[in-house]
């Protein structure tokens, strides 16, 4: 039979770097709760069998839409083992979740992780005495660097596991008494396993609703006086009630196992944090570190970096290929169709490569330093004000590589209101793929302020965002209070191999993407040049793109870049906005004079900043309209994710470019 | 022999074009995990529906 252990813990406790250590796979990592949306399965290192990764929980009865997936596992599945994961910096906060599982009376295994951290903020935890009074294995781990989860692995396959028994914790006279009349309830009119009775009464007691789920009607209508004599008799509510047991519990576990540092060591991550999330610093430092990435990105590293490959690919690489193909003697139109329009696509996309990366790396490390949380909480704030609360915002922020998953990703959000609303409002998140478009026409128009331009393309994503989730909000989505709890994690510092992971897994995606969709792309979009209505080899402007193109330059021209090239680009991009900028190299291909002069002739830098504004917003690529499709079930929501980008974009072009020339 | 080597290049170029935007359409329209950058390192689109 094959092993099936499942990873459990708070969120953002290191749930998932376990499971990639433990199973060699990668999953997206990040320093902030919600990453893991969803179960994921792995395989176990030396065959110990298989390993479920389930999003982060605080309390086993569910509040948002993954934390069912967790306590539906728990209830429904065969597993072999639990291994809980604890922050060992806030053992208090994380025993809250090991308590109820340890009431669940299934083998379990406690990975102490970030035991490191712990001892940074001088936090001295008596592992041995811990293990005594907790009757279970307990390992320290550092799942960031792997460090502890071999002996884990090994522990696993001990069969001393499963002889652990569910934990009584004693709740007091009344509770105890209501708790015994449930248990001889559920003996006679259910079929659970006997081990599990105290857990279910307990469970119901706190209205979990998966556990009401699976009580039949008639057991439901004999328990409810008792719930309700219960309720009655306490002076307080039956959770709070409970909780302040467990509370007891976890303290008495504490005494004596744990110390904690004088108060001055332990507050520089809070006092950094006063200044990090000040109400009124912390915005504008916030811009500032962004500016300062993008300058770092566009003007010293990225940007240089680019140019050398731009020369390669441009200068040696295509002659090398024309002489060897003039050697072959290969017919003209194939040597057209590879310099002009293979390489020069795929060329277009492959320079801005170093940009990406270079970007990547600092959000990684934003995230895994712990920052990002904070900018949550800060975000918070003034989501509060547009009727999100922080947590559209991590989301959002995972918006900033692709668009996909922080569609995904809003699938914490316990409010439905407000998942549709981060739905939607998601792709307006500037990604990756839009950048060479920023790269491209920033590097020719602005090169003294690129990092601030294109900054401001970020914020301006960002502000859209907001301003339409006022709209959806105050008119079909008027929502329900919901409330953003975020545990901000320890400042550390981030494992060079986890950012250079998390760095390559975005921009690999991107590389590949180069070799096969935008290299198709290309030689579509090249024949379409090549070909017209009156046949092969014809003049650009009796090309088939130039009709398709002359058709959408028609209706952008109030915009200011009413010409045909640039219309042409539109439908491509759609499809993988990353196409936009081959498209542009492709067409302007065969002119001698280059790119960079003919984007000059025929953009001032005003019409450039409204097609850059129009390409931000207009329209979010197929794969994200699919997913939305996914996620929302509706016909309905997808067309307005599609409909609304587009009229936002047209409308904010427009003002942009209109009232930029009254002055200009 | 020329024409063959022109023959071959504009088969291969023109098959890998036909089969990558194939592959890419299919993809995206299937949404969530498929399109999914980092789908590759993750187990999960394969064990779960």
């Amino acid at each position: 039979m094959v092993n099936n252990y499942c990873i459990l813990g708070n969120p953002n406790v290191g749930k998932t770097s376990l499971f990639n250590a433990l199973t060699g796979t990668y999953e997206y990592v990040g320093n902030w709760s919600g990453v893991t949306v969803e179960k994921k399965v792995g395989r176990l290192k030396e065959q110990a069998g298989d390993l479920v990764d389930l999003p982060g929980i605080y309390e086993l009865s569910p509040i948002s839409k993954d934390e069912t997936v967790v306590t539906d596992y728990l209830l429904n599945s065969e597993y072999s083992g639990m291994i809980n994961i604890i922050d060992a910096s806030q053992l208090k906060r994380n025993l809250q979740l090991t308590v109820q599982l340890m009431e669940l009376g299934a083998p379990i295994l406690i990975g102490l992780n970030m035991i490191d951290v712990a001892a940074k903020r001088g936090i001295h935890i008596d592992q041995d005495a811990l293990l005594k009074k907790l009757k279970l294995p307990l390992l320290p781990i550092i799942a960031r660097n792997g460090k502890g989860t071999h002996k884990l692995l090994e522990a696993l396959k001990d069969q001393d596991l499963s002889n652990n028994r569910p934990l009584r914790i004693n709740y007091g006279e009344n509770v105890e008494a209501t708790i015994t009349q449930i248990v001889t309830l559920l003996k006679q009119y259910s079929d659970f396993e006997p081990r599990q009775f105290r857990f279910i009464a307990i469970q119901y007691l706190l209205d979990n609703p998966k556990v009401i789920e699976l009580l039949n009607d008639d057991l439901i209508s004999r328990l409810t006086p008792l719930h309700k004599q219960l309720t009655a008799s306490l002076t307080t509510t039956i959770r709070e009630h409970i909780q302040t047991k467990r509370n007891g519990y976890i303290e008495d576990l504490l005494q004596d196992t744990v110390v904690y540092p004088n108060e001055e060591r332990q507050y520089f991550s809070s006092r950094l944090d006063k200044l990090l999330t000040h109400k009124i610093l912390g915005i504008p430092i916030f811009l500032g570190i962004m500016w300062l990435i993008f300058q770092i990105t566009f003007t010293w590293v990225g940007t240089p970096i680019s140019d050398q490959i731009d020369e390669f690919i441009g200068g040696t690489l295509t002659y090398s290929v024309k002489s060897a193909m003039e050697a072959i003697g290969l017919f003209p139109f194939l040597q057209d169709l590879i310099t002009d329009g293979i390489i020069a696509g795929v060329g277009a996309v492959i320079v801005f490569v170093p940009q990406i990366l270079v970007l990547f790396f600092f959000i990684s490390l934003l995230e895994d330093s712990g920052y990002m949380a904070r900018i949550a909480v800060l975000m918070d704030r003034i989501m509060e004000v547009f009727g999100l609360s922080g947590k559209s915002f991590i989301p959002m922020i995972i918006g900033f590589g692709c668009n996909v998953p922080s569609i995904m990703a809003a699938r914490s959000i316990e409010s439905e209101k407000e998942r549709l609303t981060t739905i939607i409002i998601a792709p307006f998140m500037s990604c990756s793929a839009r950048l060479p478009v920023y790269a491209l026409f920033v590097g020719v128009f602005f090169a003294h302020n690129q990092a601030l331009v294109v900054l401001s393309l970020y914020v301006l994503g960002i502000i859209v965002a907001l301003a339409t989730s006022v709209v959806l909000t105050k008119t079909v989505l008027k929502n329900d209070d919901s409330v953003f709890i975020v545990e901000l994690p320890t400042y550390r510092l981030p494992s060079i191999k986890t950012l250079w992971r998390s760095t390559w897994e975005k921009g690999k995606g991107f590389v590949k993407k180069a070799g096969t969709f935008i290299f198709g792309g290309s030689v579509v979009i090249w024949l379409l040049n090549y070909t017209g209505p009156s046949g092969f080899n014809v003049d650009v402007n009796d090309s088939f793109l130039h009709v398709i193109g002359s058709f959408f330059a028609i209706l952008v021209a109030p915009l200011g870049f009413g010409t045909w090239q640039a219309g042409a680009t539109l439908i491509p991009g759609f499809l993988a906005k990353e196409v936009i900028v081959s498209s542009m190299a492709i067409i302007y291909a065969s002119d001698e004079s280059g790119l960079v002069n003919i984007i000059q002739n025929q953009f001032t830098p005003l019409s450039a900043y409204a097609f850059m504004i129009f390409i931000l917003l207009y329209i979010p690529c197929l794969s994200t309209v699919a997913t939305i499709r996914k996620e929302t079930y509706s016909m309905k929501w997808t067309l307005l994710a599609v409909a609304y980008p587009l009229v936002a974009a047209y409308v904010l072009s427009f003002i942009f470019y209109q009232v930029g020339h009254l002055f200009i | 022999m020329t024409i063959l080597i022109n023959v071959l290049i504009i088969l291969a170029i023109f098959s890998y074009t036909v089969f990558t935007l194939t592959r890419f359409l299919k993809k995206s329209k299937a949404g969530k995990c498929p399109s999914c950058g980092i789908k590759d390192g993750c187990s999960t689109s394969k064990k779960l529906e």
